[in-house]
């Protein structure tokens, strides 16, 4: 997951049970801006290698170009905080932020949700907020089935579709 | 001057790293765009450090890294995956296959820069310098006692240094009786000048390199400057103990890293066991395999060993007994390895360093 140079970043892509590190090519959009697109439902991804979650580090296929439905996503991982933020969210994240705990499957992801409010309502947010997905910053994504596997990004694009527990993760630290 | 074997599909990332080794180092470079093209120059070139990515048509770098490592003539090289996959699960991966190092992308050129030069110190050739970091992270383990008696022992095999690495005033030189005029203090102050003026020599041939007299004046080590101090002192000498910091630090990463084994102490009391569990869980982030040693540094009863193996639920591979005359030899600023060496603690110490060693 890297920033190679302006117009294309690798990614860690995570779809029905799958991982795949690919590379996203873009001109005049950012990254996040096509995720979050509602009129394309299509993803073209360079060199993507695919790993089954079940044992992440090893390369099962490679594929010189893919084509990914965002439809079936579960969530997108990257290192760099700016690879997961929309041209606006670059410009103001919003001056509070939310830890939140959700699952999609296979995970459970923990990260801060940048937003304007003074307050959290799930079910507001997940009902009334638009878009396809939703941004968490400073992410770490835990494997259901194998929990000593995590995964850490600055970023996460995560599908709401693929949500099935949200809530805001209190700290037990004091 | 080593010879570098790059490996990685991507034309801007080979030329980016050609042009940085280039400016930066007065290395050798070689150049490949696939696994299977890095093999066949590896093996006819056979180079001193390899870079492999992972993700690569055809053979990827875990592949690549296996090859290297099954081949005679590649088989000692060191090797850095250095890979968009930098997840902890792909480090994981990347050390089972037998890579040296593990670096994600993108990488900073300073951090790329200390672990080529920490890698390349560890493919050094057979009999140069082996690096046996001493680490106890619990106070009055006797870590000091063990480094210093190991030191001597070594030193009968073959040129030995001794590296007191104490940030707070270590104590190797009073083990040996040494007023610590030089120190690595000096150094840190000015890394350009040479390091053998620095190095203390005890009547037994041992060579040390003590820590400072006192502590916080010359400030502490970055990874570089610890790597850098490491190949020179490794250099010239078939071992090179380390009586390491009780902390995880800086100095601490090109060590393990250049370290096939470490020797880990610890006691038996509920402190010392908690803290050698998590320098355990620590230590799974180097390559490094760990012996561990339980010293009985004081006297009166103790935890039987089988006990204390079955509390922390590993294997310790070493039983140090307490040896009163390792006190009263440091009393009389003597080294109990030459004094009385087949006094119980030295006796204890003998097949430890055999082991170490391999052998």
């Amino acid at each position: 997951m890297q920033s190679l140079k302006s117009q294309q970043i690798v990614a860690d892509f995570f779809a029905q049970g799958y991982r795949v590190s690919g590379t996203f090519q873009f001109s005049t959009r950012l990254f996040a801006d096509v995720i979050y697109d509602t009129n394309t439902n299509y993803l073209a991804i360079q060199q993507a290698y695919l790993s089954p979650i079940t044992d992440p580090a090893k390369i099962s296929a490679y594929y010189r170009t893919t084509t990914m439905n965002k439809a079936s996503l579960d969530f997108i991982l990257m290192i760099e905080q700016k690879d997961g933020l929309r041209r606006d969210q670059r410009y103001a994240l919003g001056a509070t932020s939310f830890d939140l705990c959700l699952t999609v499957p296979f995970f459970e992801i923990k990260g801060r949700l940048p937003s304007t409010r003074h307050a959290f309502d799930a079910r507001a947010f997940l009902t009334r907020e638009a878009g396809a997905f939703i941004t968490l910053l400073d992410v770490t994504a835990r494997c259901t089935f194998n929990p000593d596997v995590s995964y850490q990004g600055g970023a996460a694009l995560i599908a709401r579709s693929s949500i099935s527990f949200l809530g805001e993760h209190q700290s037990t630290e004091e | 001057m080593a010879r570098v074997l790059i490996i990685d599909d991507s034309p801007d990332m080979l030329a980016m790293l050609r042009t940085f080794f280039k400016r930066r180092t007065s290395h050798e470079v070689m150049l490949a765009t696939n696994g299977k093209n890095g093999l066949a120059i590896a093996t006819e070139n056979a180079p001193n450090l390899a870079l492999v990515d992972v993700m690569m048509p055809g053979m990827d770098g875990y592949e690549v890294v296996r090859r290297l490592r099954a081949d005679p003539k590649t088989r000692t090289m060191g090797i850095i995956i250095l890979t968009a996959r930098g997840q902890s699960v792909d480090q994981q991966a990347a050390l089972q296959a037998g890579a040296d190092m593990h670096l994600p992308k993108p990488v900073d050129m300073e951090v790329l820069a200390d672990a080529v030069e920490t890698v390349l110190l560890k493919a050094r050739p057979a009999g140069k310098g082996i690096i046996l970091p001493v680490i106890g992270l619990r106070g009055g383990t006797g870590v000091t006692t063990v480094a210093v008696n190991l030191a001597a022992l070594l030193q009968q095999v073959g040129p030995t240094v001794l590296w007191d690495l104490s940030p707070a005033s270590g104590h190797a030189a009073l083990f040996l009786g040494l007023q610590p005029k030089t120190h690595w203090g000096i150094y840190l102050r000015d890394p350009a000048q040479p390091v053998e003026p620095l190095i203390m020599h005890h009547r037994s041939g041992l060579r040390v390199l003590c820590a400072p007299p006192i502590p916080g004046l010359f400030g502490w080590f970055s990874d570089g400057r610890a790597a850098a101090l490491l190949k020179s002192l490794s250099a010239d000498a078939q071992f090179v103990v380390i009586d390491m910091p009780s902390t995880f630090d800086a100095a601490v990463g090109p060590i393990l890293s250049a370290a096939e084994k470490v020797l880990v102490i610890t006691g038996a009391d509920p402190p010392a066991i908690q803290t050698t569990l998590a320098t355990l869980q620590i230590l799974k982030r180097w390559n490094v395999e760990v012996v561990l040693a339980r010293n009985a540094a004081r006297s009166g009863r103790h935890l039987e060993t089988r006990a204390l193996e079955q509390a922390m639920r590993v294997t310790i591979h070493v039983d140090l007994p307490y040896d009163p005359n390792q006190s009263l030899a440091l009393g009389k600023g003597v080294l109990l390895a030459l004094a009385k060496p087949d006094s119980p603690l030295i006796a204890a110490l003998k097949p430890t360093a055999q082991q170490l060693l391999g052998s």
